[in-house]
């Protein structure tokens, strides 16, 4: 009966302009590219992403944001610790190096020191 | 009439629980590839499959006669994600390494780098590409754009996506136009192949995570939902928008969708590890064993399958319809 009612319904269709690009001066933000597409910090986060929400991660407890299921490989290594900004930086090089079973793959940036420092002064500042 | 309705719903759920499983599953052959990344595959001409090796920076190619392999270097902090067969025998590469759209040429073993405009921000993501009625190159990039590379000139141009992150797979339809899926916003858009512009299709049940779409032969979309666990059909002629769950009672999550040369509908479940191969003709389901499939594609008679430990699979459908 369920899949007779579904097959029913009518999909809602809206006009999506697009807009045309605009450039990111901010070498942090620009960093954050690389973790954008799996990771938000807005606070009021409406989508539903692949990785935890990273606002006002720096100091915060590890696999501790409420609503986010963690891998187990997390949730061991989390324990008692929390995300320091070296102990980021060394996750978003090798995550599985650091974390084994973690569900996260190594990203292809950021790939210089100077990359990886703006993105923590980024992630810093999301609060 | 309630009788009839209730019929009609215990023949279908018959048919996806039991008898559909029941059939003799389709045959299949493994290609090992011992410690390859495998992300994405495509046919190559010769009989030839190409696969990118995301995490190598590299196309890989198998010779499904052989079993050998080669495979080529597509340039500093490669990390391709897609890869077609377009209609001028070159393979077309998603490449998010290079935030670019690369292209191999068996003929000459060349490799030429398309980069994307430098104010996408210069990672987007890029997902997959696809093919036009023109023989242009379309792709996603899952930062939140869409784009163009018009093998013609050169010239790549991106635009960003209605309502941000998300969009992932991308196809064309019979008819030569472009249509993508978001999976963080959850939505089907159509491309407006002259202006870059989207037309938004919202799913009847929000926050599906449609991750994948393909168009069957008669311009159909279908859909495999990552969160919502079911299948989802699109038809652009009726706007109706059906939803096909799988046979058993688990959670599913579906990460790759292809409909293949019979309009049979292949989808991933990487909850149970296994291929599902729907049949809308007759609502019936078969099943086989896949691991990590995040992408799948095929031939007339054979349907590709890049498993995540290491092993392109491939499913004999029965010969070619065509």
């Amino acid at each position: 009966m369920k899949v007779a009612f579904l097959a029913g319904a009518l999909a809602a269709i809206a006009a999506g302009a697009s807009a045309i690009a605009q450039p990111i001066s901010d070498p942090g933000e620009r960093a954050f590219q690389f973790c954008f597409s799996c990771h938000s910090v807005e606070k009021n986060q409406t989508e539903v992403l692949s990785g935890p929400n990273l606002n006002g991660v720096v100091g915060r407890p590890i696999a501790s944001k409420a609503g986010f299921d963690y891998s187990p490989g997390m949730k061991t290594f989390g324990s008692g610790k929390v995300w320091t900004p070296e102990l980021i930086a060394q996750f978003i090089q090798d995550p599985r190096a650091l974390v084994p079973g973690t569900a996260m793959q190594k990203p292809p940036g950021p790939r210089s020191p100077e990359e990886r420092n703006a993105l923590l002064e980024y992630l810093k500042k999301a609060h | 009439m309630k009788r009839i309705l209730l019929g009609a719903g215990l023949s279908v759920a018959l048919v996806i629980s039991g008898v559909g499983l029941a059939q003799q599953a389709p045959q299949t052959k493994s290609y090992p590839l011992k410690g390859a990344s495998i992300h994405d595959v495509a046919p190559a001409p010769g009989g030839l499959v190409w696969w990118t090796a995301q995490g190598d920076g590299k196309l890989g190619i198998l010779d499904p006669k052989t079993g050998s392999t080669k495979l080529v270097a597509l340039g500093p902090n490669s990390a391709p994600h897609g890869v077609i067969q377009g209609k001028d025998g070159k393979a077309w590469i998603t490449d998010g390494g290079q935030n670019a759209i690369v292209s191999y040429d068996p003929k000459t073993e060349k490799v030429t780098v398309f980069k994307l405009p430098e104010d996408t921000g210069g990672y987007t993501n890029l997902n997959t590409p696809t093919e036009d009625g023109d023989g242009n190159i379309w792709f996603t990039g899952q930062n939140g754009w869409h784009g163009k590379l018009d093998v013609k000139t050169g010239k790549v141009s991106a635009w960003k996506s209605p309502k941000g992150r998300g969009p992932y797979g991308m196809t064309t339809t019979p008819d030569g136009n472009v249509w993508f899926v978001s999976l963080a916003n959850s939505y089907l858009g159509q491309i407006d192949r002259a202006t870059g512009n989207v037309k938004v299709i919202e799913p009847p049940v929000p926050n599906l995570g449609t991750r994948r779409v393909w168009s069957d032969s008669k311009g159909d979309l279908w859909m495999s939902e990552w969160s919502g666990g079911q299948i989802s059909h699109y038809s652009p002629s009726t706007g109706k928008w059906e939803r096909i769950p799988l046979p058993g009672n688990g959670r599913p999550n579906l990460y790759a969708v292809y409909v293949d040369n019979k309009d049979v509908v292949w989808v991933s479940n990487w909850a149970d590890d296994k291929i599902y191969g729907y049949d809308p003709a007759t609502k019936r389901f078969s099943s086989v064993p896949g691991n990590g499939v995040r992408q799948i594609l095929g031939i007339p008679g054979q349907v590709y399958l890049p498993e995540g430990q290491g092993a392109i699979t491939v499913i004999n459908t029965g010969g070619s319809a065509s």
